[in-house]
């Protein structure tokens, strides 16, 4: 008896030391992006970077706030097409994948191909391009930027095997009862599937969130600019000073009064923030979806 | 209950569907989105106009105009806009609409939008950075103004020096509006020093004036030596995985590209007609042989060539010489602040003197460096170039836009030192992006109140003078036509990019690589682009 | 006869038309349900896919995408790439770069995920999981910052500790073996978050009676790991596999973003680092020739399909269900 319960704790210790080293090894790389985003300039030049930074200075993140003009307006901008497409984003695929496992749909594997075929062969930005600003109209506008995100074929793929896992027998039990395909979906097939509605929905968050690109595209007015896109456009805006100061002396002569390392890190801080922050909320979605007793074999 | 859930569903897709389609005209934060709508009006409503007499078109609306330009976060851009909009209101009935693009995404943005057609009027230009002006400008993308100028537009031509105009032609024919700027255009290389550091060693730095580069190269071998020896944290020269001394720099090898500089195909400016593979010559070889030594002895970073940024170093006011581009030199005009400290230093921390070694010329990407196109299937071309007329001949107008307004933005302190004021206006000093900032009152830029100032304008004064007589590159006006060898240029430049920061940065034998270097530009086709380039080139001087 | 043949026929047929207006009856609400999904993928995918042809094409933005003459020869695009020398190294480099990812980050996720399963305490485990999807969100361009404070000849942090040491600097940015290295593993660390967290959702989706009923039965924790999770979860194994399969030919599956930044662009490391996204974009950066770039992302395109349809075929054999089409 002893003996198994000294291995136990044995191989709880080991788990456990595995798992802090780990998150050591994930976490101490962002702290050097804080240390750096709040050192001092000229300490950075002269010293290098280092943990704790030398010399705290938050010229940095003045830097960024005085220059960004409305962050506060893209904070707006950006959690409106966070929270809309990645709602949006869940249905729309759920929907989708959860039909494919369904024997009724006769065609289903055809459509699992036309789903898939996207997935490796793009047009390209030029075409992607002119369909959204000449025949959709959509350059300039919000939903722009909640769009060109909404369905994501590898999701669906990815959810479609989710669903196989739900018993079939707590579906028939929801049809005896009376409840019709789609009723079923979101009140039995849905609930039981919240640990992979939120992985997926936590990524599409995350991607929603992290785009620029789009806004770079598309958005030309600064106030439906994204927040990633303001803070990338400060920092291109410096890199590409930098790159061809060439172009004209007074670019070389504003290089040098510029914060560029310190910035850099900060927009990364200001840019992560909120998502580490998103995190926790929703912990209790990835808890087990099947409990015991929900299936009476 | 199944019919609700239907409807339920019936109605989500149908506000799905509306909501893509309709909200692209309306609702919600679309406001904005009448910039579109007016855009479209604007095509059915204004006639072209041949009239230059802009004051009795009463009955027309106001054209709005769009100019796409790279500038970061601009703040207050609002305020300075309407004032900025009521000059230009008044006098061309036009609204302008300034469009900031990020630089990193701005030559994407711009190629992307010519080509899926996209709706635009004006737009920076230039040959370098991906801008691609002399590709769009033969695609046709860019409005044919050579006839249109004259008329419209006669100031912005007159003012500057005739020869660059040369350099945004593309057979024959203009197709961007040159800004020039308020450093001018003739280009005279050469070498910067710490002065302080010159002084310690006794370095005679006024002997390398008028030295060809290998030369001057060699001359300075013993300086930096016991320079070093008495700064050991100091970095001799710069070098970089970005820039090269050499393949970036023809002018100071007394060569000059043909196209764009990093495709190989240089001429000598003693013998323009043939066009030579710049990687054969002497000169490079000689030029490795020196960075070769000069890394072995420790002159050079040891990473330069990987090393991407070296602002951390010229802040650092590490370099004990480095390449220049001011001039006039420490020699002919000592008070010139172009040359009075190393880059991105003040003279307090790093005092130098600089010395030109090359000839004065104007560059055949003068012209090209800075521009501003108009769309071609723009359909107010004409109001465009008079707009463009207006921000080059209204002073307040232009200084307005590029500076912001004076006590507001912008103050001249008790010494008279211009300053911006932070967190007010401010436009990123991109201000050669919009039009020229020359003016030969000196009126179009922040100059300081006092004898720096002074001193300044000056020396400003000195190069436009020289920008007048100096002598046009052989080049100018010649485009090249990547089309027929764009396999080959592909797969030299990948050749370029992997093996050029090596050698110019020292760090590998050029008496091993060299020769492996230039085998490897032989299977990837290099040949075959000389052959192509010097064809073109000598079509393209039979029919001057 | 012939009345009896026609009456069986129309017995036939009725059934045949009662059965086929009932599946197509029960087939609605599914159809609806997809409905919003297939449309979208219509729309963005499949309307601009003609984009193809570009690949084909002398493009020039007046004429636009279909008004642009053919190429000629018609292949003319996709020559530089082949006939450049660097063609072999740059798709070997691909395709064992993605073989290593694939290995390395499926058996670290599936074992991630096993063992977040053990941490019984559920806060402590929600801040493993947290910890470790940490670099899911960061950048590239972000990860080469902290990669270059660590690895910058003079500045960086592991030079200074060989410093401190008495030993001499490397120069971690000039030798291309190091990198080798330090790719895959960049990879991993950011993309092993990601994975495990989708092996967690799987696992969390089997039933913990299997658990239950094994441990009545006095099957140890690796015996269990063995019979139950991991067959269990073998279909979500296949369909990522499968996923990258059709990928196995683009740089990092897709994701090329890192073999470009992390080494600073640096020529020295290209026989290692370089793979064929890489290549192509440096080599087009200054022409901006949309036909060539077309041209190799079909090439990638088609040899991965060609892969998955094989792939594919394959697993219908072995496990029908878990095939992706």
């Amino acid at each position: 008896m002893n003996k198994s319960i000294g291995k136990r704790a044995v191989t709880k210790i080991v788990l456990h030391i595995v798992f802090i080293l780990l998150s050591l090894m994930c976490i101490i790389p962002l702290l050097l992006v804080v240390s750096i985003s709040v050192s001092d300039e000229m300490s950075l030049m002269l010293e290098g970077y280092h943990l704790i930074p030398r010399q705290i200075n938050l010229d940095s993140y003045r830097y960024v706030f005085s220059g960004a003009g409305s962050v506060l307006n893209a904070y707006g901008v950006t959690i409106f097409v966070t929270v809309v497409g990645t709602v949006l984003h869940l249905l729309v695929t759920s929907m989708l994948a959860y039909s494919l496992t369904r024997e009724e749909v006769v065609h289903r594997k055809a459509i699992s191909l036309f789903v898939f075929i996207p997935v490796l062969f793009n047009g390209g930005l030029v075409p992607m391009y002119m369909l959204m600003t000449k025949y959709l109209r959509l350059k300039n506008t919000i939903w722009v930027l909640v769009l060109v995100m909404l369905v994501s074929a590898t999701n669906v793929l990815i959810m479609k095997n989710f669903f196989r896992g739900i018993p079939h027998s707590l579906i028939e039990s929801a049809r005896i009862d009376g409840c019709g395909e789609i009723k079923t979906f979101f009140r039995i097939v849905l609930p039981l599937s919240k640990p992979s509605l939120a992985s997926i929905g936590l990524f599409v968050a995350i991607a929603y969130w992290n785009d620029w690109m789009t806004s770079s595209l598309y958005i030309e007015t600064p106030r439906l600019q994204t927040l990633q896109y303001l803070l990338q456009s400060l920092m291109n805006n410096i890199g590409y000073l930098q790159s061809n100061s060439k172009a004209s002396r007074s670019i070389e002569m504003a290089m040098g009064s510029l914060p560029s390392e310190g910035a850099r890190m900060a927009t990364c801080v200001l840019a992560i923030g909120p998502i580490i922050l998103l995190y926790p909320l929703l912990q209790k979605y990835f808890e087990s979806g099947l409990t015991i007793g929900a299936v009476k074999e | 209950m199944k019919k609700k859930r239907i409807m339920a569903i019936l109605l989500a897709v149908t506000m799905f569907v509306a909501a893509l389609t309709g909200c692209g005209n309306g609702g919600g934060e679309t406001a904005t989105d009448s910039k579109t709508d007016t855009k479209t009006d604007t095509k059915t409503n204004i006639e072209t106009d041949i009239e230059t007499d802009t004051e009795t078109d009463t009955k027309e609306e106001v054209v709005e105009l769009s100019f796409y330009m790279m500038n970061g976060p601009v703040n207050d851009q609002e305020r300075i806009m309407a004032k900025a909009n009521e000059i230009i209101g008044e006098k061309l009935n036009v609204k302008l609409n300034i469009v900031m693009i990020d630089g990193a995404s701005y030559a994407e943005k711009m190629n992307l939008m010519i080509n899926s057609g996209d709706k635009w009027d004006l737009c920076f230009t230039a040959s370098w950075g991906g801008i691609n002006y002399f590709e769009n400008a033969s695609k046709g993308a860019y409005a044919d103004l050579t006839d249109l100028i004259p008329i419209y537009a006669p100031e912005t031509y007159a003012r500057i020096p005739e020869g660059l105009w040369d350099g945004v032609k593309v057979d024959g024919k203009i197709y961007g509006l040159v800004n020039y700027q308020q450093w001018g255009v003739a280009k005279r290389d050469g070498l910067r020093f710490r002065s302080d550091i010159a002084e310690e060693c006794g370095f005679d730095w006024v002997s390398i004036k008028e030295m060809s580069t290998i030369d001057a190269l060699k001359t300075i071998d013993t300086f930096l030596g016991e320079a070093l020896a008495i700064h050991p944290d100091m970095i001799g020269f710069e070098t970089s995985s970005n820039w090269s001394l050499f393949a970036n720099e023809p002018l100071m090898w007394d060569m000059e590209s043909v196209g764009d500089v990093v495709i190989p195909g240089w001429v000598r400016f003693d013998d323009p007609a043939v066009v030579i593979n710049q990687f054969e010559t002497e000169e490079f070889k000689e030029y490795c042989n020196i960075m070769r030594d000069w890394f072995e002895k420790g002159y050079v970073r040891k990473d330069g060539a990987t090393i991407k940024d070296t602002t951390p170093d010229r802040k650092a006011a590490k370099f004990i010489a480095e390449h220049s581009q001011g001039w006039p030199d420490s020699v002919d005009f000592p008070e010139n602040i172009e040359n009075t400290s190393m880059s991105m230093c003040t003279p307090d921390n790093a005092p130098a003197v600089a010395v030109s070694m090359t000839r004065t010329i104007i560059p055949a990407a003068a012209g090209s460096t800075a521009a501003i196109a108009i769309n071609s299937q723009s359909p107010n071309i004409e109001r465009a170039l008079q707009l463009v007329e207006l921000l080059n001949t209204d002073d307040e107008l232009y200084m307005l836009i590029t500076q912001g307004e004076e006590d507001t933005d912008y103050i001249y302190d008790d010494e008279g030192t211009f300053t911006l004021v932070n967190g007010m206006y401010n436009f990123n000093w991109n201000e050669w992006q919009i039009g020229q900032s020359y003016s030969p009152d000196f009126t179009r830029g922040g100059y300081n109140r006092n004898e720096s100032g002074e001193i300044q304008k000056q020396a400003q004064m000195f190069v436009f003078e020289a920008d007048r007589v100096a002598d046009v590159s052989p080049m100018s006006g010649f485009t090249f036509d990547s089309a027929p060898v764009k396999t080959q240029i592909a797969n030299c430049s990948a050749v370029i990019t992997e093996m050029v920061p090596a050698l110019s940065s020292g760090s590998v034998d050029p008496q091993k690589v060299l020769p492996e270097f230039l085998q490897r530009l032989e299977t990837a086709g290099i040949s075959d682009i000389i052959a192509e380039k010097q064809a073109q080139l000598d079509a393209w001087s039979n029919s001057k | 006869m012939e009345k009896v043949d026609t009456k069986i026929e129309q017995v036939i047929t009725k059934t045949r038309l009662g059965k086929l207006k009932k599946s197509i009856k029960k087939q609605i609400p599914f159809y609806i349900m997809m409905a919003p999904g297939l449309f979208l993928i219509a729309l963005l995918s499949y309307l601009p896919m003609p984009g193809i042809i570009i690949a084909f094409k002398n493009f020039n933005p007046i004429d636009g995408i279909f008004g642009s003459p053919w190429m000629t020869p018609l292949f003319d695009n996709f020559r530089f790439f082949f006939i450049s020398e660097s063609a072999r190294i740059v798709t070997v480099n691909t395709l064992v770069y993605n073989a290593v990812q694939g290995v390395l980050v499926t058996v670290c996720a599936i074992a991630l995920a096993i063992l977040l399963n053990e941490v019984k305490n559920k806060r402590v485990s929600a801040v493993y999981k947290g910890a470790i999807l940490l670099p899911t969100f960061l950048s590239w361009i972000v990860i080469q910052y902290i990669l270059f404070g660590f690895l910058s000849v003079d500045r960086g942090i592991v030079n200074n500790i060989l410093d401190g040491m008495g030993k001499e600097p490397i120069y971690w940015y000039s030798e291309p073996f190091y990198w080798r290295i330090i790719l895959p593993f960049a990879y991993l660390w950011k993309n092993v978050g990601y994975y495990s967290v989708l092996y967690v959702a799987a696992i969390a989706s089997i039933n913990t009676d299997f658990f239950e009923a094994a441990q009545l039965d006095g099957a140890t924790k690796w015996q269990q790991i063995k019979h139950i999770t991991l067959p269990l979860i073998k279909p979500t194994v296949i369909v990522l596999s499968l996923l990258w399969v059709g990928k196995l030919f683009n740089g990092g599956f897709g994701d090329w973003n890192g073999f470009y930044t992390l080494p600073n662009d640096s020529g020295a490391l290209y026989s290692a680092t370089d793979v064929i996204d890489t290549y192509v974009f440096r080599s087009l950066k200054k022409i901006n020739d949309y036909g060539m770039s077309a041209a190799v992302g079909l090439y990638q395109s088609v040899v991965g399909f060609v892969l998955v349809l094989i792939s594919n075929t394959i697993i219908k054999k072995i496990d029908p269900d878990s095939a992706l089409f």
